[in-house]
């Protein structure tokens, strides 16, 4: 018999502490859901690209690696999910769990109203944005832009699925969807029941777990310093590194308005 | 899913194969393992020299939607690496085992493959994947 599904409604963390605390997830046991922010907001570069493909870009916006792979992500408003669990839970080729893990969020997005849709079929972009041109695999809003993506790292039997579902755009990456005026702290539940649901796993709240060892993004210390520190709650907390969520939003469309600024 | 496994090597449940070769031990990945991963982009596949631990990673590889772990079947160091792969995964993704041969191992002492699975043991297990 599965499990349960264990459920870290997390708040915005510094971007190292994200990808070690996920990264540890996989290193663990059982079924993990993390649900998560970015503060500061931060470039997170798939687990092959290289820091200096992104040197064009502000130096104050800080980089990250990812485990999983795939092109780099502007995390700004967004929701992240990182699922943690044994590859014997979603069996079959790789982009069969795509589909089947795109369609929870599909579900969850549409309980607050907005549709989003699998992008149509098409040849892999070159591009070094994860978010620049949706594959079959990736989830679009209204208007064909990308709003969903994700990737996955497989190791020892276990599966890190990493998940971003954009809410705003970033003045940078202001080729992404967005889901303008839904709030990130709102939509978690949401996936998190759509993704149980999914999995056929009974879902449970949890705090993030305590760690064994050292991961590659952290050293063990490190995990725990930030552990202990925990995470800003609720988008409203993150004001002074992050602006209120809604108030961003619209800030974030009328950057995107004026690409040429 | 279907694998045509030769019977000429061993198999690990990570869909690793290993064959014996004149005492050293040729390393790839198998046809259900290209199979699940598909539209491979990315390898990276350790230097000759690079010592190797049996049920350790000793490379990754990157398909269009995750990263997976490539698993070494003995212990040992590594006398030769296939480093066309990288520009050529096409050879990888239509000959795994034969042109998309990843690396050899030169075995610690005597290396025994006798705890891998026999071709009929990996088919039966790839058959459920």
């Amino acid at each position: 018999m599965n499990g349960p599904l264990l459920w870290v409604k997390d708040g915005a963390r510094d971007p190292k502490a994200n990808m070690a605390l996920d990264e540890a997830l996989l290193a663990g046991d059982g079924a993990w859901l993390r649900t998560y922010r970015w503060v500061p907001h931060a470039i997170s570069l798939g687990y092959f690209q290289k820091p200096e493909d992104f040197a064009d870009l502000p130096a104050d916006l800080p980089r990250v690696h990812r485990i999983t792979g795939g092109g780099a992500i502007l995390h700004a408003n967004e929701v992240t999910v990182a699922l943690a669990l044994p590859e014997s839970l979603l069996p079959g080729p790789v982009a069969d769990s795509y589909a089947l893990l795109n369609d929870a969020v599909v579900r969850a997005v549409a309980e607050h109203g907005a549709a989003i849709h699998r992008a149509p079929p098409r040849p892999r972009s070159d591009s070094r944005w994860c978010f620049a041109a949706p594959t079959h695999l990736d989830l679009t809003d209204t208007d064909g832009h990308k709003v969903f993506g994700s990737a996955q790292r497989r190791r020892g039997g276990r599966i890190l699925w990493h998940g971003s579902l954009i809410l705003a755009r970033h003045e940078l990456t202001a080729f992404t969807g967005h889901l303008p005026g839904i709030l990130a702290d709102s939509l978690a539940p949401s996936l998190a029941r759509e993704l149980a649901a999914t999995l056929g796993l009974e879902l449970r709240r949890a705090n993030a777990p305590a760690f064994s060892r050292p991961t590659k993004s952290l050293p063990l210390v490190e995990i725990e310093k930030h552990l202990a520190a925990g995470a800003i709650e609720s988008a409203a907390e993150d004001a002074g590194a992050v602006a209120v969520e809604n108030e961003e939003i619209v800030a974030s469309d009328t950057e995107a308005a004026r690409p040429g600024e | 899913m279907a694998s045509s496994a030769p019977s000429d090597r061993k198999y690990l449940a990570s869909h690793e194969w290993a064959k014996d070769q004149d005492g050293e031990i040729v390393v790839g990945i198998t046809d259900v393992a290209v199979e699940l991963l598909s539209d491979l982009v990315y390898i990276d596949l350790p230097p000759v020299g690079k010592k190797v631990t049996q049920g350790e990673v000793f490379g990754e590889i990157e398909s269009v939607k995750a990263v997976s772990d490539l698993v070494a079947p003995v212990n040992g160091e590594v006398t030769a690496s296939n480093e066309d792969l990288a520009d050529h995964l096409d050879d990888l993704a239509q000959d795994p085992f034969d042109k998309g041969w990843m690396i050899r191992i030169k075995p610690d002492g005597e290396a025994s493959l006798d705890a891998l699975m026999d071709a009929a043991a990996y088919v039966k297990h790839a058959a459920v994947e």
